[in-house]
């Protein structure tokens, strides 16, 4: 019975090492099995390795001295494997996101280049009346800018005119009815220049169903001294 | 009647710890390669005859015991080949 102990071992220690020696020169390299799971994984067959040496050593009769530390690789062979199953499964976590986040940003970039070769002015509003959103074209014709964080904000120079009574109007007031709103508006600046546009507001729904803020576009109707 | 401290300790975590690993290996391969489960298995196989060798048996159950390590070790090395190959194949592998 001894006999098959020792083989047992032999089969083993050799296994293990192959096992361990397989997993550090694998070249593949995936966003889950990282080079440190590989390397963890070695570790944790190279504790085996260790138990079949001391198991020959024992049953060979040449030492048992190594046989109070096989029971710390034994030990910490299976908290070993689970700690590589959690990396792994971390591991995959991170890479669904990261591509989720590559996934958004490639649309956000696709979207923004469409809003931006728009020709017209598209402005988002909040709820309050307040811009959060300006393309090219609106910064173009209204002189808005955006801040370093993407915020934007109206030169507040010019004004909002109804051209058919010449009464003042913002941008706040036409997209807070919450209804779909098309008119004839007339921008003027402080040193006379004025730009006859065509704008459209449309309420968005927020959370709830109420409304969320609109999305304002327009156009250049004519532009006169 | 003899066992080890350690052995039971071996035993428990295997039990605590082999539903856990299963799991988590579950997430990220929905098919546990046959080679790496049966490893396992083989694997705590071994700390409960480590344990049974105590109580009945002494031989045959030591000897399976060390055979146990023995087909696991064997295991892990048949799982990494495969993964190894399927990696090769352009496959994401299944270890």
């Amino acid at each position: 019975m001894n006999a098959v102990v020792v083989v047992s071992d032999v089969v083993s220690t050799i296994a293990f090492l192959a096992a361990a020696i397989i997993a550090l020169t694998l070249r593949f390299e995936s966003p889950i099995v990282t080079r440190s799971v590989r390397y963890m994984f070695a570790a944790a067959m190279t504790l085996y390795v260790f138990v079949g040496v001391s198991n020959i050593l024992e049953h060979t009769g040449i030492t048992a001295a190594l046989d109070v530390y096989e029971d710390f690789a034994e030990i910490l062979f299976l908290p070993t494997l689970a700690y590589i199953a959690s990396t792994m499964f971390q591991n995959q976590q991170l890479d669904s996101q990261a591509k989720a986040a590559r996934v958004m940003q490639r649309q956000n970039d696709l979207l923004l280049n469409i809003v931006d070769t728009v020709p017209g002015g598209i402005l988002v509003l909040d709820p309050s009346g307040a811009v959060t959103f300006a393309n090219e074209g609106a910064e173009r014709l209204l002189s808005t800018q955006s801040d370093a964080f993407g915020s934007v904000q109206i030169t507040p120079s010019w004004t909002l005119v109804d051209p058919s009574d010449g009464s003042s109007t913002s941008l706040g007031e036409i997209a807070s009815g919450g209804a779909l709103v098309r008119r004839p508006l007339r921008v003027k600046w402080p040193d006379g220049t004025m730009l006859d546009i065509v704008l459209s507001s449309t309420p968005m729904s927020g959370k709830g169903g109420e409304l969320g803020g609109s999305v304002v576009a327009f156009e250049p109707a004519a532009s006169r001294q | 009647m003899t066992y080890q401290p350690s052995e039971i300790a071996d035993l428990v975590l295997a039990l605590a710890l082999g539903p856990v690993l299963v799991i988590a290996v579950r997430q990220v391969v929905p098919r546990i390669p046959k080679s790496g489960a049966l490893a396992l298995i083989a694997m705590f196989g071994g700390y409960v005859f480590t344990i049974a060798e105590g109580f009945v048996l002494p031989d045959l159950f030591n000897a399976v015991e060390h055979a146990c390590y023995a087909i696991a070790g064997v295991l892990f090395v048949v799982m990494l080949l495969q993964y190894r190959r399927a990696a090769h194949d352009g496959g994401r592998g299944s270890a």
